[in-house]
């Protein structure tokens, strides 16, 4: 165990991914994590002290994100990011306001290195809601 | 009104941010998490808990 006190999730998760590797399952961290990488660093606090959340079958998530995962050193392992053009269209699924600002710094952070067109096809993979939320975003709207 | 020194440190900030690599990004990240947390603690341990008010 990583962990020593409350607010190491980031470290837990290095745990967690260990397990799943011994095992051999694919995996890529999306969520404030990510976010981190792309973007923005913005603290979680969570009430239960260090907490990982696995989520497994996604829907509407793209066959190839696993494959895009971007692998970045972290404490001495390595944690394998989601795409920014992933974590862009998971933020727009859900289309909440915090979801939406959480979009749109990776996408500011990145200033054009932003596939589109890969998003325009990930987005769609999550129905014409998350494609409708891409297309105000880039609008600026 | 809004704070120009506010408005600059913020700018200041992202820029900064900006210049971080990945691997110092998930550092930063972890390193945040760990003080918003003390915070927290700390405050839980200096508030008492509020009393319900008098009727």
């Amino acid at each position: 165990m990583r962990t020593r006190q409350a607010g190491e999730s980031a470290l837990l998760l290095l745990d967690a991914v260990d397990v799943l590797a011994r095992v051999g399952i694919r995996y890529a961290v999306i969520g404030a994590m990510a976010a981190a990488v792309h973007g923005v660093v913005r603290a979680l606090s969570d009430p239960f002290g260090n907490r990982v959340d696995l989520l497994f079958g996604l829907r509407g998530l793209h066959a190839e994100a696993f494959a895009r995962a971007v692998p970045i050193p972290f404490q001495g392992g390595e944690l394998r990011v989601a795409s920014g053009e992933d974590c862009i269209a998971m933020k727009l699924f859900p289309d909440g306001p915090q979801d939406r600002l959480d979009a749109q710094h990776p996408r500011a952070a990145a200033a054009g290195s932003v596939d589109s067109r890969l998003l325009q096809e990930i987005a769609s993979g999550y129905g014409p809601e998350t494609v409708a939320a891409w297309d105000r975003l880039r609008a600026g709207s | 009104m809004k704070s120009r020194l506010a408005e600059a440190q913020r700018r200041s900030l992202s820029e900064a941010m900006r210049r971080l690599t990945p691997e110092q990004r998930l550092d930063a990240y972890l390193v945040h998490c760990r003080l918003v947390m003390a915070l927290q603690q700390g405050g839980a341990r200096r508030v008492p808990a509020t009393k319900p008010p008098r009727a």
